[in-house]
């Protein structure tokens, strides 16, 4: 297990990372979701060993790993650029990991390994465990080519299988596929889950790509401006965000957010009259994700389309309310093809409207149900 | 800077140990071998040590004074700025006509430019103390190859070597043969660098000769390159050294002693070493207005591109 | 029109040719003369070529002087130089580059002051230095004083400075430590920059005479040009031939490296352009 306690991180007199709080289970898919510039790397880097924070602590399995350089951790990392050794060849490049850590500073000299028994022995050892991960990631054929003469899929495996060779505690992947064409990201994105059922390790992956973290991890930790804003498994992230900003990071279009003020458990809002079940003093924000509401032949709500977005599977909308109010709809594809300027009818379920406090933009905990007919 | 307790951490103390291992060695050496000789050369000048002497006096300023007012020390002074006055325009020029005219080569026959640009460039590659012995046999004031072929012409043959008229323009003939293969390299560089649309432009404006070509486009483009040629050249005649020594010894009577020579010979032949390091320092502050000159210029032409 | 151009070509081809010729004239007459029996290396009249090779010359340069013994230090200097001032230059390039160390300003200040120092200005210091510990007439007087290669260290520090810092990265969290990191990852790397830096090196410290004329006094010490004088000051005036083949033989080397590699020989010596 793996815990962050009030990690922070300064830059320039900038709170790069802000007190991170955050517990990693052992053999848990743990990804960080944030938008760029938000501290990811920063956190990874800090994990890994190649930076320090400014305070708070890290704990290993509960021992304190600060004063551990990134050698002793045995953690290994992915990054972004792949950072393969490029006058090695694939097989020295998978290879040099297990050879720093198996073998003596002494047997690593070139005429000592030839000379040496046991150090020749080390060296078969290792030949046959990079000969393995090679065959495991489909690499056995490019052995003996040097980075510049790969494919961006192929540069990628090659970084896991030297992330792979010397079994460490720890994965560690910066924004992996980000370099790879959407095909081959869906394709690394299933073998790095496969991998992870056969490794049974813990993996820490970072990425700004909702999808990846989503269909991959077990919890997502999502991230912004140096704050973890939630950590949940990405159903709950989905189903119940935290507060206003994952709400709005977290799907795949912009939820509808919208501030309305309550009388006691009556709520009144331009989707409709909502019953809440408790009262609730002070303003709150409605959110209802696009994909949440529905066109219909009749519906409780009307309003007029002004924008028609086709993407394929579904269509996005904009439908403005009669009050000036924007909606935004996201319809499978139905046997109404709505077109800018048709009014069209639309239903909500109420228990998929999502409340927040309006002042801090935290999830209030509240029900809703729905309360006669459209105002 | 007072140390926190966590830069005393364990960590903290192996990463300054590491750094150690890796700078220290490198800083060391700089301090021992560059930075504490250049400041004792400048402490011995005001000295009139002596190697082997068991001890010195101070003199001021005297060491200084007798290089600029004593005959030998004037001469090796007028000798080197004279040296450099020669060579440095003279490469120079001879090194951009020889770049542009390889440049031109090579736009209908790269092969040929390249055979051309090796042809001039053998003299940097050469040992200079060989090729001067060569020079010795070429210049033989009776039965030397030069003497021999002006006298087909004509001209009677001199004492390249041993007239005191000639023999630091002879020296200087050597430097520039030595150094026009260095500079026209870096006059193809900037040559290459110029953009060819403006050649055309030019063109379209009205200049459609290559004379006007050149003034218009090439020699303003050129600058900053030929500001850069013209100091790496009088730093490099500064220190002149190998020809002297291999050919003159400075003589006769002192009409081709320079700078670095009359060091080497005040210092490690007559032992004078208070008197050398003033010549060092006299040298050492010219070729540094130099250097800082080309040091400006090399960020200016940074700008520049 | 097109004859004019065709005109112009030959006539500036032509100056370009003479030019080239008077260039490579010492070159020629080196071993035209190393190749000419003794009576004909004077002559009244002009005779450009040997009327027979007389390679004899060439075995008399190797038996009338210790010529093996010449190049053999020759070559043991400039490795010597070379060897010493990478393994100093390299790791601090590094460090300057890769590492945040307090005093890194001070250090990179060092380098570029150094850039202005030529190395004839600390010759006297030097030379009472390595009298104090007995040292001079001796390899360790060749080769010490060059070992703080100032420019190696800026050259290096500017090709380190583009390998990506996940690079490095990469090779911490895989376990090397930061000399293995220089040796293995940044060092290879920089390949071009040190071949670029050898060229430099070595045709400086193979042609110099300044320093070994000062250090060593003993011929069988001797570089290859400070064995030429050793010779010349010897044989005045009776061996000219054997001496043109010492001369041939020592200018050989380099010359050769340079017409087998001239890109780099040339990049070598003029990206050196700071300090010649
Ligand atoms: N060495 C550094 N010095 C100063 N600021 C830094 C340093 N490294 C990172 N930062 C700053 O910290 C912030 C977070 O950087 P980080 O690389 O962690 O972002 P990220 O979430 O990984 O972004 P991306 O998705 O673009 O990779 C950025 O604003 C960056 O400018
Ligand atoms: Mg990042």
């Amino acid at each position: 297990m793996i815990q962050l306690k009030s990690l922070t991180r300064i830059f320039d007199d900038k709170p790069v990372l802000d007190a991170i709080n955050l517990e990693i289970p052992e053999g848990s898919f743990t990804s960080l979701l944030g938008p760029s510039g938000c501290g990811k790397s920063t956190l990874l880097r800090i994990l890994a060993g190649l930076d320090q924070p400014s305070a708070g602590t890290l704990l290993f399995d509960g021992e304190d790993v600060r004063e551990k350089s990134a050698t002793l951790r045995n953690i290994a990392m992915v990054f972004q650029s792949y950072a393969l050794y490029p006058h090695m060849t694939v097989r020295a490049n998978i290879g040099l990991p297990l050879a720093m850590r198996s073998m003596s500073r002494l047997e690593r000299l070139p005429l000592v390994t030839a000379l040496l028994p046991s150090a020749r022995r080390k060296r078969a050892a290792n030949g046959r465990e990079v000969e393995r991960i090679a065959a495991m990631l489909g690499l056995t054929e490019l052995l003996e080519r040097k980075p510049s003469e790969l494919s961006g899929g192929q540069k990628q495996r090659v970084a896991v299988g030297r992330a792979l060779v010397r079994d460490p505690k720890a994965f560690l992947f910066d924004e992996p596929l980000s370099n790879l064409d959407t095909k081959l990201r869906g394709q690394m994105r299933e073998e790095i889950s496969l991998l992870h059922k056969q490794t049974g390790k813990t993996f820490i992956y970072v990425t700004h790509d909702q999808t990846e973290a989503m269909s991959l991890s077990d919890q997502v930790a999502v991230m912004m401006e140096g704050h973890i804003l939630q950590v949940a498994p990405p159903r709950i992230l989905y189903s119940r965000p935290a507060n206003t900003k994952v709400a709005a990071f977290v799907g795949e279009h912009p939820i509808n957010l919208l501030t309305v003020k309550p009388v006691g458990t009556a709520l009144q809002s331009p989707f409709g009259a909502f019953v809440l079940s408790e009262a609730w003093d002070g303003d709150i924000i409605l959110g209802l994700r696009p994909e949440n509401i529905a066109l219909v032949e009749n519906g409780p709500l009307q309003g007029r389309v002004t924008r028609v977005d086709y993407l394929g599977g579904h269509t996005l909308l904009d439908v403005e309310l009669s009050e000036g109010i924007c909606l935004r709809v996201a319809d499978e594809e139905g046997p109404l093809v709505p077109a800018v300027g048709n009014v069209v009818q639309l239903s909500i379920a109420p228990q998929k409207i999502h409340l927040f406090k309006a002042e801090s933009g935290e999830r209030l905990p509240l029900e809703v149900r729905q309360r006669g007919e459209a105002v | 800077m007072a140390l926190s307790p966590r830069q005393l951490s364990a960590p903290h103390l192996k990463e300054a140990a590491t750094t150690l291992s890796l700078a220290g060695p490198a800083t060391l050496a700089m301090l021992v071998l560059i930075f504490i000789p250049s400041l004792l050369v400048a402490v011995f000048s005001f000295t009139d040590y002596q190697f082997g002497a068991r001890s010195f006096h101070w003199v001021g300023l005297d060491n200084y004074v007798t290089l600029f007012t004593d005959r030998t020390g004037r001469r090796a002074v007028t000798n080197t700025l004279l040296y450099v006055a020669v060579v440095m325009p003279l490469s120079m020029i001879f090194s951009l006509v020889v770049a542009l005219g390889v440049q031109s080569v090579s736009t209908w026959s790269p092969r040929l430019a390249t055979m051309l640009r090796t042809a001039y460039f053998m003299p940097v590659a050469a040992t200079l103390v060989a090729m001067a012995t060569v020079f010795q046999m070429l210049l033989h004031p009776s039965l030397g190859l030069i003497n021999q072929l002006i006298g087909l012409v004509g001209i009677p043959g001199q004492s390249w070597l041993s007239d005191r008229g000639l023999v630091l323009y002879t020296l200087a003939a050597i430097g520039i043969w030595e150094t026009i293969g260095y500079n026209m390299v870096l006059f193809l560089a900037g040559l290459t660098a110029i953009p060819s649309q403006l050649y055309d432009a030019a063109e379209i404006d009205g200049a459609n000769n290559w004379w006007d070509r050149f003034w218009t486009v090439t020699w303003p483009m050129l600058g900053p390159t030929t500001l850069f040629v013209l100091v790496v050249t009088a730093t490099r005649s500064f220190r002149v050294f190998e020809t002297v020594a291999t050919l003159t010894q400075g003589g006769p009577a002192y009409a081709s002693d320079t700078l670095v020579y009359a060091m080497y010979r005040e210092g490690f032949v007559y032992f004078k070493a208070g008197y050398s390091s003033a010549i060092t320092v006299v040298f050492f502050v010219a070729v540094l207005i130099l250097t800082l000159t080309q040091v400006r210029i090399v960020e200016k032409k940074v700008h520049y591109r | 029109m097109i004859a004019a151009r065709y005109l112009s070509r030959a006539v500036s081809l032509g100056l370009l040719l003479l030019g080239a010729a008077i260039i490579l004239l010492p070159f020629f007459w080196m071993i035209s003369l190393s190749l000419k029996p003794a009576d004909e290396i004077f002559q009244d009249s002009i005779q450009l070529l040997p009327s027979h090779f007389e390679w004899n010359n060439y075995v008399v340069a190797f038996t009338k002087m210790p010529l093996w013994r010449f190049l053999i230090n020759g070559i043991i200097v400039c490795c010597g130089i070379l060897i010493l001032q990478i393994l100093i230059a390299v790791p601090c390039a590094y460090a300057l580059t890769q590492r945040d160390f307090r005093g890194k300003a001070i250090v990179m200040g060092m380098v570029l002051a150094g850039l202005l120092v030529p190395y004839h200005v600390t010759a006297i210091p030097l030379f009472l230095g390595l009298s104090q510990l007995r040292l001079l007439d001796s390899y360790a007087a060749l080769i010490l004083p060059f070992i703080a290669s100032v420019f190696g260290i800026f050259l290096f520090r500017q090709f380190f400075a583009t390998i990506p810092k996940d690079l490095i990265d990469a090779a911490r969290v895989d376990g090397l430590s930061e000399m293995s990191i220089v040796w293995r990852i940044a060092f290879p790397l920089a390949w071009p920059a040190a071949t670029a830096f050898a060229v430099f090196s070595v045709v400086a410290h193979w042609n110099d005479l300044f320093w070994p004329l000062i250090a060593v006094s003993s011929p069988e010490l001797a570089t290859p040009p400070r064995g030429i004088l050793f010779f010349r000051d010897v044989e005045a005036g009776s061996s000219f031939g054997p001496l043109m083949a010492a001369t041939a033989i020592v200018t050989a080397p380099l010359v050769l490296v340079f017409l087998m590699a001239q890109r780099a020989f040339i990049q070598g010596l003029t990206m050196t352009g700071l300090k010649g």
